[in-house]
Parts: structure tokens; C-alpha cells; sequence
């Protein structure tokens, strides 16, 4: 049997299955990045709290603890592979009698580990975030800062509405190939038994012995997911920039 | 009583003394021009002032309250004393209307309506009404500066601080903002301005201030400043009209 055939067969016997499987990588991928990115906030604010001298002591010791929570996640999470996070964060639930499968009910292929891949991807995530929007704040002109501060803004007014619109803003291409390197990375999430695309192939390879075939299909659907999510991120810039084109790698991320 | 009183004002940065002892006075609707050399210690001066830093010692009274004491409400005192700066340092990811609203809205609370309304007057007011939807990033140096300006207005404040309000234009564009800072002198507004265009300072300042290596040298009515000038202004004088 030629390989040409085996695609057309097993597309037609497990189109279901690679469906879903798709569903699965685009729900991994839009939530993880979506809240990973709130996270991320969060945590680039606590990275960016700096004990002044005139602060009352709780004040300084509070600002510490965030400070160092806030780099010891990111270098822990940054430090190890999400394959590894995601068997940790499995174990370590069922050594707490955590089974997620009893917890919530299946809904088709989708069993209860698909919210503990949602929350891998997302934490995994917001540790990279933080240093995207950490870097997305440092870049704006502190004289934006001074501008809102002069005319009686305070200072969390001045982050909301004036510094971190145009953080978010200059980090879009970064936060889109963070998009782009979790459709892919996703795929690591079939460790613990998530429904995603490469879980469907596998499952698929297994079942039909057409490892080439199945293989082959879900590189082109990730090819595809890429470039298609390329574009819709050009399509943001564009109407966001004017006139400017980005470009997005397809590169994994580089650990800062 | 004096709307706004420095008294001995000192300020250090990373041990060097920029402000050494500074003490001066203004009165409502006056408009006073701080001089001196690059490094004497003007900006940091009008940056105590609006608070963005803060004085090692001294007082900053402001309409008889010193707005350094603890318990004052930092963000309400530069509300009421604004500032004007350098760089224009127009939020760039608003539209100038947006730029002239955002703090009448969260800092005095006003609707949305009388917001925009007081912008556009003020906008009217530099020449820049027509220019209410654009961004920054599409207004030349000039406008920019008025612009500036008008925020600031929108926010009645009781004492406008102008920070070299035309070093980084044009000539051209140095008349655009004179022009409406004379026009704002004509209505009164009670103006503090560091500026290098002494003619400029000359013209509309009733008050002349020369800070010479963080010190005062001299201070007084500026006719009196610039008919008798001590020995430090006299030479920053004659520098600066070799420069022009």
C-alpha cells in the first residue's frame, strides 16, 4: 500500500478523531496563551516592584516576597521542559488523590486531564509572558510615566492607561509567536494524556499501523495552524500599526 | 501670602549636591524665569516642585502648605501644579483629545461630556482644535508642545511649570509656543519657566531667578535682575549671546 493511500484512508476513517484532536491543540494553545498572558502581567509587575527607601517596613518585605516569587517562578518554569512540568504536575496530583478523570466528566475524547493540560500550558506560559511584558514595560519611554504622574495620576492609574497599553502593544509580535510556539509545544501535553492533536495521530498510528500517514496529516494541520495564525497576527499589526508588517519565527523560544 | 515658597531647598544625587540651599517666593499671576547654566540645577529645581522628585531638605510651600509634609496627597498637589515638559511626553498611544481628557476624567472625576468639552476649548485655545483626532506620532514638534499645553490647562491648574518648553524645536516652531505662553501670561496664568531663550524669559517673566551652580545668585523683578546683573549672570549673559 503506497503512502498516498494510506493518507486517504486513514483521513477517512479517523477524520473524527484528527478533528477533535485539532480542537483540542486550538483550545491548549488560545487559553494558555490568553491567561498565561495575564499571569504574565502580573508577574512582571511583581519583578518590577522595587523597595524604596522611604517604604514602611511591611511594605518592603511585601514587595520582596513578590519580587523573589516572581523571579524564582519564572527561572524554575523557564528552567525545565514543559514534558517534565506536565508528568510533575500529574504525579504530584495523584499522590494528593488528585484524579482529574474522577473530578470532571468526559465530554467525547476529552477526559478530566485536559483541564490539568490547560493549566500546565498556562502556567508554563505566564512564566514566559512575564518576561515579554517585562521587557514590553521597559521599553516605554519613562517619560510617559512622568507625563501622567505630573498631571496627578497615580501610579497604578498610570500603569493601567497610559504604560502598559503600550507595552502590550510593542510585545505583540513576541506574544504571538508565544501563540504560535504553543500550538506546536502542545503536543508535549499528550504525556499525561490530554486529547490534542498529536495524541489523535498516535492514537490513529496505533490503531491503523499507518504511522507515516498519520504523522504526515498532522504536520500539515500544524503547518497550516502556524501559518493561517501568522497571518491573522499580520492582519493585528497591520491594523494596529499602520502600515508595518511584522514577522514571526517559527523558532522555539529563546530562555532569557 | 505668596502662592508658592521654596525654603532652603537641597537635593543631592548620588552624593553631588545639585541644590544647595535654594529659597524663592511667587505670587498669584506672576510668571518667573529660572536661568542658569546646563547642570545648575533648574529642571531638578521645577521637578521638586511638581513633586516628580523628591528635596533632601527644605520646604515647598504651596498656597501656605508645605506639600513635602507626609501626610500631603502627592498626586492632588501635581494636579494642581502642572508641568510642561521638554519632550512633549504625550501619552502615544492616545489621541490628542483622549491625551486632554484622561486626566480631567480620572483625577477630577468630571463626565465624560464636560471633559471633552473643556478639551476642545483648550484645544481651541492653542490653535489645535481640528487636530483633536489625531495621534502624537502625526503632529509636528510644535503642536506637540501646545498640546502639551493644553492638557495641562484642561486640569486648571493654579501654577503651570514649563520645563524648556523649546529646546527640542524649531525655531519656527519656538514662536508657535511662545505665542500661546504669552497669551496664557495676558490671562494671568501663574507660570514658573526654565528656559535658554533669555529675550524670551526677558519678555514674559515679571520675575527672574539665576541659579549659578545650584545656588541663587540672583533673584528679583526681572528688570531689576537683568539691569543689574551680578557677576556669574553677567558672564551667563554674554555666553549665551555669543551662542545665538
Amino acid at each position: 500500500m503506497n503512502l498516498g493511500e494510506d493518507i486517504a484512508r486513514m483521513l477517512g476513517s479517523y477524520w473524527k478523531e484528527f478533528l477533535l484532536g485539532l480542537a483540542g491543540t486550538l483550545l491548549l494553545s488560545v487559553i494558555g496563551t490568553g491567561v498565561g498572558l495575564l499571569f504574565g502581567i502580573f508577574l512582571a509587575l511583581g519583578k518590577r516592584l522595587k523597595p524604596l527607601k522611604n517604604d514602611p517596613w511591611y511594605l518592603k518585605a511585601g514587595k520582596g516576597t513578590l519580587m523573589g516569587f516572581s523571579s524564582g517562578y519564572s527561572a524554575i518554569v523557564r528552567g525545565t521542559p514543559m514534558m517534565v512540568q506536565a508528568l510533575l504536575f500529574k504525579y504530584g496530583c495523584m499522590m494528593m488523590g488528585v484524579n482529574w478523570n474522577n473530578i470532571l466528566p468526559s465530554i467525547d475524547v476529552f477526559n478530566g486531564w485536559m483541564v490539568a493540560g490547560l493549566i500546565v500550558i498556562t502556567l508554563n506560559t505566564a512564566a514566559y509572558m512575564g518576561e515579554v511584558v517585562l521587557s514590553g514595560l521597559n521599553g516605554v519611554d519613562k517619560g510617559q510615566s512622568e507625563g501622567a504622574r505630573s498631571l496627578g495620576l497615580s501610579s497604578s492609574q498610570t500603569l493601567w492607561s497610559v504604560v502598559l497599553p503600550q507595552a502590550l502593544r510593542n510585545a505583540i509580535p513576541t506574544i504571538g509567536n508565544e501563540w504560535i510556539v504553543n500550538i506546536k509545544d502542545s503536543s508535549v501535553l499528550n504525556v499525561i494524556g490530554v486529547a490534542e492533536l498529536y495524541f489523535a495521530a498516535y492514537n490513529a498510528a496505533n490503531d491503523s499501523y499507518a504511522f507515516m500517514a498519520s504523522y504526515l496529516i498532522i504536520a500539515v494541520i500544524y503547518l497550516i495552524l502556524t501559518l493561517l495564525s501568522n497571518l491573522v497576527l499580520k492582519i493585528v499589526g497591520v491594523k494596529l500599526e499602520g502600515k508595518r508588517l511584522f514577522r514571526f519565527s517559527h523558532g522555539r523560544r529563546v530562555a532569557a | 501670602m505668596s502662592i508658592l515658597e521654596i525654603k532652603n531647598l537641597k537635593k543631592s544625587f548620588e552624593g553631588e549636591m545639585v541644590l544647595k540651599d535654594v529659597s524663592f517666593s511667587l505670587e498669584k499671576g506672576e510668571c518667573l524665569a529660572i536661568l542658569g547654566n546646563s547642570g545648575s540645577g533648574k529642571s531638578t529645581c521645577l521637578r521638586c516642585i511638581n513633586l516628580l522628585e523628591r528635596p533632601d531638605e527644605g520646604e515647598i510651600l504651596f498656597g501656605g502648605q508645605n506639600i513635602l509634609a507626609r501626610n500631603v496627597d502627592e498626586n492632588r498637589v501635581r494636579s494642581r501644579i502642572n508641568m510642561v515638559f521638554q519632550s512633549f511626553n504625550l501619552f502615544a498611544n492616545m489621541s490628542v483629545l483622549a491625551n486632554c481628557m484622561i486626566a480631567q476624567r480620572k483625577v477630577l472625576h468630571r463626565s465624560k461630556e464636560e471633559a471633552k468639552r473643556i478639551a476642545l476649548e483648550n484645544l481651541a485655545k492653542v490653535g489645535l482644535a481640528e487636530k483633536a483626532d489625531a495621534f502624537p506620532s502625526t503632529l509636528s514638534g510644535g503642536q506637540k508642545q501646545r498640546v502639551a499645553i493644553a492638557r495641562s490647562l484642561c486640569m486648571n491648574p493654579e501654577i503651570l511649570l514649563f520645563d524648556e518648553p523649546t529646546s527640542a524645536l524649531d525655531p519656527m516652531m519656538v514662536m508657535e509656543v511662545c505665542n500661546v505662553m504669552m497669551k496664557l501670561r495676558e490671562e494671568g496664568v501663574t507660570m514658573v519657566l526654565v528656559t535658554h531663550q533669555i529675550e524670551f524669559a526677558r519678555k514674559i517673566a515679571s520675575k527672574t531667578l539665576f541659579l549659578h551652580e545650584g545656588k541663587v545668585d540672583s533673584f528679583g523683578p526681572t528688570k531689576e535682575v537683568f539691569q543689574k546683573p551680578s557677576k556669574a549672570f553677567a558672564s551667563f549673559l554674554a555666553m549665551e549671546a555669543s551662542l545665538n
